[in-house]
């Protein structure tokens, strides 16, 4: 049995290599492992939904599923937050290259956009 | 209450005369010497801040006591001098004083705990989607990003998260480097030592030890595990994946900073005073033992100085 936040990454990663909007049969036969049950894969693209990762529309009885950001955007996002974090809470992050001065966190962040949407 | 008031010396030494000793090792040491002494200091201010309050709050005598008879004959004339209310308020005030300085650690140390599930629950519910996983002895999460970095969380198990940008911008033994330096944190427990000096630090500020003890145990920790990757792979390849992270994430133009320009240094002499076992014997105990030792010394010529003046 796969790890649940394993299987989020496998589904977003399905639906970031489609170039349109999947359904839940459609994820499933993206996805490396074949086996798995529609309920699961529900569940989870449901989670992802309410995460905010992915967002949905109903065509006929089915959702179509997409992403809500490109995986750069997504990265990028991740990344801003665990940097903006990581200044509160320096001993539960510990960086291989500290951030120490404040022109160090703006260079830093020039190399990420800016944040689109709050999750969570 | 002799002895309670020896121990009040020693803590009153540490707090706030050890961090000059401290910093002055950083000159002939190696970081793990230094590292033992900032830890065996912490350790000795919080144990003769715990005996001092446990002494003077005893009923009566404490059974410690007895053994320090014969120094403290010298000071029991100066001690009969003193009103009988003011030994108990003494007594009262210590007691409130340290039951507030726990309540504030305490709280301080919550805080830090929420903060820590509120990081590990992002990485569960955020990072681990955007990510690659790879499972191995430490877990490592790979994000898809150019820039590049690496950072080890703390858990149970703890795990790294680092970019692909390291696999870019890194020869295959530098990316190795990072990552072994990254391993030696979880290894070695670095993340607890720097919450507990965190967490004294936010809790008593006002004390030089605990307030110097988290920017000067943190580069430690660094050189640490820089030293670790060192071994695993070589200085060259630590000293060079530094060089190039530091470079591609804050950008050739500006300086190194501080921080990473000593342990540049310490990689650049890799076996520079290698420590002896009689150097770690030292390390951990001299700092309770010579201030201990100090203190004693000073209550005696005080005691002495007060029962010949009392003449």
């Amino acid at each position: 049995m796969k790890h649940l936040g394993s299987l989020e990454s496998d589904v977003m990663n399905a639906l970031w290599d489609a170039d349109r909007p999947m359904s839940v049969h459609d994820i499933i036969d993206a996805l490396p492992s074949h086996e798995l049950a529609y309920t699961t894969i529900l569940t989870v693209v449901t989670n992802l939904f309410t995460k905010k990762f992915v967002t949905r529309e109903k065509v006929s009885r089915a959702y179509l599923y997409s992403p809500a950001e490109t995986r750069e955007e997504a990265t990028s996002s991740t990344l801003r937050e665990i940097l903006d974090t990581s200044r509160d809470s320096p001993a539960v992050l510990m960086h291989f290259a500290q951030t120490i001065t404040p022109e160090e966190l703006d260079a830093l962040r020039d190399h990420l956009p800016p944040r689109r949407r709050k999750r969570r | 209450m002799t002895l309670a008031l020896t121990f009040v010396v020693t803590a009153a030494l540490l707090g706030f005369a050890a961090p000059r000793v401290l910093a002055q090792m950083a000159r002939y040491a190696s970081p793990r010497i230094q590292l033992l002494g900032w830890i065996a200091s912490l350790v000795a201010f919080g144990y003769a801040v715990i005996s001092a309050v446990t002494i003077a709050a005893w009923p009566n005598h404490a059974p410690a006591e007895q053994i320090t008879e014969i120094w403290t004959r010298c000071l029991s004339s100066a001690a009969h001098a003193v009103q009988p209310w003011l030994d108990e308020l003494i007594i009262a005030a210590a007691i409130i004083v340290a039951i507030a300085a726990a309540c504030r650690t305490m709280l301080c140390a919550r805080r830090q705990k929420r903060a820590r599930s509120s990081i590990l629950d992002y990485h569960r519910d955020v990072v681990a989607v955007v990510a690659r996983t790879e499972e191995g002895e430490h877990r490592i999460m790979w994000l898809d990003h150019p820039v590049p970095m690496a950072y080890s969380v703390a858990g149970k198990p703890g795990f790294v998260v680092a970019t692909e940008g390291l696999t870019a911008c890194l020869t295959p033994r530098e990316r190795q480097a990072v990552l072994a330096h990254e391993h030696a944190h979880l290894d070695h427990r670095h993340h607890r030592i720097q919450t507990v000096c965190g967490v004294l630090d936010a809790a008593l500020p006002f004390i030089p030890l605990l307030h110097q003890a988290p920017a000067a145990v943190a580069a430690l920790l660094e050189y640490e595990a820089d030293r670790s990757a060192a071994n695993a792979t070589s200085a060259q390849a630590v000293r060079s994946a530094l060089v190039r992270v530091t470079e591609n994430s804050f950008g050739a133009k500006l300086p190194p900073s501080p921080c990473t320009r000593s342990r540049l240094q310490h990689l650049a002499t890799p076996y520079r005073d290698r420590p002896t076992v009689t150097g770690y014997i030292a390390s951990i105990l001299l700092p309770l033992t010579a201030t201990l030792t100090l203190a004693i010394a000073m209550m005696t010529t005080t005691s002495l100085l007060l029962h010949a003046a009392s003449f």
